[in-house]
């Protein structure tokens, strides 16, 4: 068993005092808003708990912390269901609803094919894109036709949390469990059935320094784009009880630098055609999140936000902020450090 | 790339790295050289992450496995290395091994995990031993001593350990006497971008310094005005910082005074003081192998850590565990010390000496000099470091530290060394606390101790106690004395056996010992131990100790060198009188360079300075 592997299930395992789940209410629900067809539309999103996702359950991720929202025990049909008519009582209409499940929407251990058939059904009915997230190995031909069938003519917009095409970073930093080559044939899959490939992209994995991540973040980009519809580039946020807590707490990891995800974003957008790359930064301008610092953290949010719907650039040329000579710093300098030099906002001692 | 240990201070050292044509003195800094942060040219040696131009020895860190760089390595090259935060599973630390190619490997970076030591350091043929996540480790002094401890244990003396990040001018010294030979400039960049001027007594913040107490080329440059100097100003003034405390610690090496340096250098933060105090505490063994013996220079002991100096411990755990007193001496004379050593150079010790020579019967008479840091000197030990040498700040009054270390030393020693009467000669601030520890004793002074009125009741005292004992013959007692000292240079076996039927001749302290006419060994205050002769050696060698085994074919000319010893003593410390023998005969007799451990590992370097060659 690869240790990391280890690592990651044993944290989990470490705390196991929950208080149990009404498994009756969605985690969440919200609007947002997001590009549909290049058009700014509202979007439906919507979070699942499901029994959790079925690799968490055996070792994980080690920057996901989403099983925290797990049941982690059964969640029966009737369940899911009252959670997804309680999310869809203030639905109003929006053009697009994504089904987040903090695990595959295609593993039948979470979802099962019933539940799948009926809320597959019923948005086809409401709805004109759906989207929801799935490992590769749920992505199978059966699934799809099965699946493709009853939406009928609206878009399916499968996201897979690729992360790296690196797959010893995906292996040895990251721990999910798949190579690139599975992810491939998922997303050649996907496009047999005429479905819309996302696929996610993580900047800065644990044990990368932040030079590491920002190149990684970039030729991952560069890889995948043919393989995508939309990339999303997603900053590592700090969540509880994982790999990258554990070293958060101990001053060893660092959140990616706001500077870093804007790096990425202009120096891959061009070269990806007309693919698109957004980017929801999950805590970002927090301690937890992607972070520069206090004073230019809000202004590079917002350009990254009006990146995501514009794609255009330009909206980065006006930033900067006296800490970009800290980022330029790590980015030189961080491996020279040996481990020591973790963040280099602050003073190291 | 090769290293060789030059000169010796406790566990640090001044050594040689040798890297293709260039030689590099060490300890030394590795000054950061990107394209983001020039080394000075005064650097060196560099530490570096690209193709730097440059004719000077540097260490470069080119991309990590998760990297995608291809190149051709060096061995001061590291690259597609595994290197995992320190506070990950030890078996996540172990796995990265796996990728990790260690031939050729000039460097190896060393996880803070004390229990990867073992598995990294065997069989490495690397020079350079890299102490990964230092901020991390240093956050817990104790285990960072002990990290840092182990690693010199397992890696023994002939590598070098390179600290990142760390080294300042306040703890390069502290670091040095830890043994650690290599430093980079790092902090002195990250607190150039913080505004922060580092100097050897601390960091201080741009905004802080209404005057700058600097005169180096960057400060100067900027007409001493602070608000002048920017990051790069900055960073030239810490960079000069460094190389200045560095120059400092290699002349305070050659002088044997770095651990003096050290106790002034730890005063700058608190955490640093407390290395030097665990140092002392929790790893005698370590510093104490590694101390020498002789001394070029006085030991001056001003601080608190100065009780607890390995050089002290050592005196003061050899009175107790090795010397024995005079069999003779039935009399206890406790005198003060005199600021001028040895003691009876002295004048007061002069006075004091006058009036017990002017006993009836000296010899049953024992002087026991009380004094800080070694707490009791017997007279026959004046002549040996430290006591033969050594500076205190004279008040008078005496802290609870001391007094403690003091009473404690005196009731060990008085278990094993009986006496009938005690003769109590101290000032009256120093008798306070010592005088309960006596039945009956006889005090002496009533002020001063070298007031007439105090030096006629001394006499008196003497006079009165020392005719009740039978005559005791001066060169009995010389001869006593003399073997007291051998007692306490190597244990009483070695003792009795070097005195059997042997007698004493010369006028202090130049005595000598002979047997049969021929000179067995003899005493110079030069050095204050026992000097051999190839026929004192002979009797050494029945001794079991202090033995040098060199191999079979090996010539001995002017100096043993490392390679020729085949095995040592492990008790022989720098400065010891050894044996040298081959194929179990004596072939040489001298005084020991490294210590025993030292010399049966190591392949170059001086082991034994020899006197006599058989």
């Amino acid at each position: 068993m690869n240790e990391l592997f280890r690592f990651c299930k044993n944290l989990k395992e470490e705390h196991h005092s929950k208080k149990p789940f009404d498994k009756d209410k969605p985690v969440s629900f919200w609007s947002e808003k997001d590009l549909l067809n290049g058009t700014v539309v509202d979007a439906f999103v919507m979070i699942l708990r499901t029994r959790g996702c079925t690799w968490a359950l055996q070792s994980g991720c080690s920057m996901c912390g989403y099983f925290n929202d797990s049941a982690l025990s059964s969640v029966s049909s009737d369940e899911l269901m009252k959670q997804y008519t309680a999310a869809m009582e203030k639905y109003t209409g929006q053009p697009i609803v994504k089904i987040f499940t903090s695990g595959s929407f295609f593993d039948e251990c979470e979802i099962p094919v019933s539940v799948r058939t009926k809320i597959l059904l019923d948005l086809a009915e409401k709805t004109q894109k759906i989207v929801v997230e799935s490992r590769p190995e749920y992505i199978t031909d059966e699934t799809l036709s099965d699946v493709t069938k009853l939406i009928r003519q609206k878009t399916l917009e499968v996201g897979i949390g690729l992360e790296t095409s690196n797959d010893f970073i995906r292996e040895h930093a990251i721990n999910k469990g798949f190579v690139f080559d599975d992810y491939k044939k998922a997303a050649m899959l996907l496009k047999k059935y005429h479905c819309k490939v996302k696929t996610y992209v993580l900047v800065k994995p644990p044990f990368l320094s932040e030079e590491e991540a920002l190149n990684d973040g970039i030729s991952t980009i560069q890889a995948v784009a043919s393989y995508s519809d939309t990339i999303s580039l997603n900053p590592v946020n700090v969540q509880r009880r994982t790999v990258v807590e554990h070293l958060w707490r101990r001053r060893q990891y660092r959140p990616p630098w706001l500077w870093s995800v804007v790096e990425i974003l202009k120096s891959t957008k061009n070269l990806v055609g007309t693919v698109r790359i957004q980017c929801d930064v999950t805590g970002g301008g927090s301690i937890r999140g992607a972070h520069n610092c206090r004073t230019c953290d809000t202004g590079v949010l917002t350009a990254i936000r009006m990146f995501s719907l514009s794609q255009d650039i330009h909206v980065f040329d006006d930033l900067s902020c006296g800490c970009k000579e800290q980022w330029l710093d790590q980015r030189n300098l961080e491996s020279l450090g040996f481990g020591s030099c973790v963040d280099f906002s602050g003073e190291m001692r | 790339m090769q290293f060789t240990v030059k000169k010796r201070d406790g566990p640090a050292r001044i050594g040689e790295l040798t890297i293709d044509q260039s030689i590099v003195t060490t300890p030394t800094i590795l000054y950061v050289h990107t394209t983001r942060c020039t080394a000075p040219d005064f650097a060196d040696m560099l530490l570096t992450n690209n193709i730097a131009k440059t004719q000077k020895p540097a260490l470069k860190v080119l991309g990590s496995i998760f990297s995608k760089e291809n190149v051709t390595a060096n061995e001061l090259t590291l690259s597609d290395y595994l290197l995992y935060p320190k506070d990950v599973p030890t078996q996540l630390h172990k796995d990265a091994f796996k990728h990790i190619d260690k031939k050729n490997a000039g460097c190896v970076i060393v996880p803070a995990d004390p229990l990867l030591i073992p598995d990294i350091t065997q069989d490495s043929t690397a020079t350079i031993f890299i102490v990964a996540n230092a901020a991390q480790l240093f956050s817990q002094q104790s285990a960072f001593i002990s990290f840092i401890i182990q690693l010199r244990e397992h890696i023994g003396y002939q590598k070098t350990i390179y600290l990142p990040c760390l080294g300042d001018p306040t703890n390069l010294a502290v670091f040095t006497y830890m043994g650690i030979d290599l430093f980079d400039s790092m902090a002195a960049v990250l607190a150039a971008r913080n505004n922060i001027f580092l100097f050897s007594t601390g960091p201080y913040q741009k905004n802080d310094l209404s005057e700058l107490p600097c005169s180096c080329p960057a400060c100067t440059n900027a007409g001493n005005d602070p608000s002048k100097m920017g990051y790069p100003e900055i960073l030239q003034h810490n960079n000069h910082g460094l190389y200045n405390e560095l120059k400092q610690i290699r002349n305070a090496i050659t002088q044997g005074q770095l651990r003096e340096l050290v106790e002034i250098r730890v005063r700058a933060h608190p955490e640093l003081t407390a290395v030097l105090r665990h140092l002392d505490s929790d790893h005698y063994p370590f510093l104490e192998e590694r101390t020498s013996l002789i001394r070029k220079h006085p030991l001056i002991a001003t601080t608190k850590e100065a009780l607890t100096r390995p050089e002290v411990r050592r005196f003061q755990e050899r009175v107790i565990h090795r010397y024995k007193k005079p069999k003779n001496a039935k009399i206890l004379l406790l005198l003060p010390c005199s600021s001028k050593k040895p003691y009876s150079f002295s004048k007061s010790h002069n006075l004091f000496q006058q009036r017990l020579f002017g006993a009836k019967n000296p010899s049953v008479v024992h002087e026991l000099i009380i004094t800080s840091p070694l707490g009791v000197v017997p007279r026959e030990l004046e002549l040996i470091p430290p006591a033969s040498s050594y500076d205190i700040s004279v008040t008078g009054h005496w802290d609870e530290d001391e007094k403690h270390m003091i009473r404690t030393l005196l009731q060990t020693y008085l278990k094993k060394n009986k006496y009938e009467t005690v003769i109590i000669h101290l000032p009256l601030g120093l008798a306070e606390f010592v005088t309960d520890l006596f039945v009956d004793p006889i005090i002496t002074c009533t002020d001063k101790p070298t007031s007439e009125e105090s030096l006629h009741n001394l006499s008196l005292a003497l006079e009165k106690t020392t005719v009740s004992y039978d005559n005791i013959p001066v060169s009995i007692r010389v001869k006593e004395n003399m073997k007291a000292i051998a007692n306490f240079q190597f244990d009483e076996k070695a003792a009795d056996i070097l005195f059997n039927e042997s007698e004493v001749r010369g006028k202090y302290p130049y005595w000598k010992l002979l047997s049969n006419k021929k000179q067995i060994g003899m005493i110079t205050q030069e050095r204050g131990f026992l000097s051999l002769t190839l026929d004192g050696a002979e009797r050494l060698k029945q001794s079991g100790t202090y033995w040098v085994d060199i191999a079979d074919d090996f010539i001995l000319k002017g100096s043993l060198f490392a390679p020729g010893v085949k095995d040592a003593d492990s008790l022989i410390r720098i400065g010891d009188e050894v044996v040298v023998t081959r194929n179990k005969l004596v072939c040489g007799v001298g005084v020991a360079q490294m210590n025993g451990t030292e010399m049966k590992e190591s392949t170059k370097g001086e082991a034994v300075k020899l006197r006599h060659i058989a």
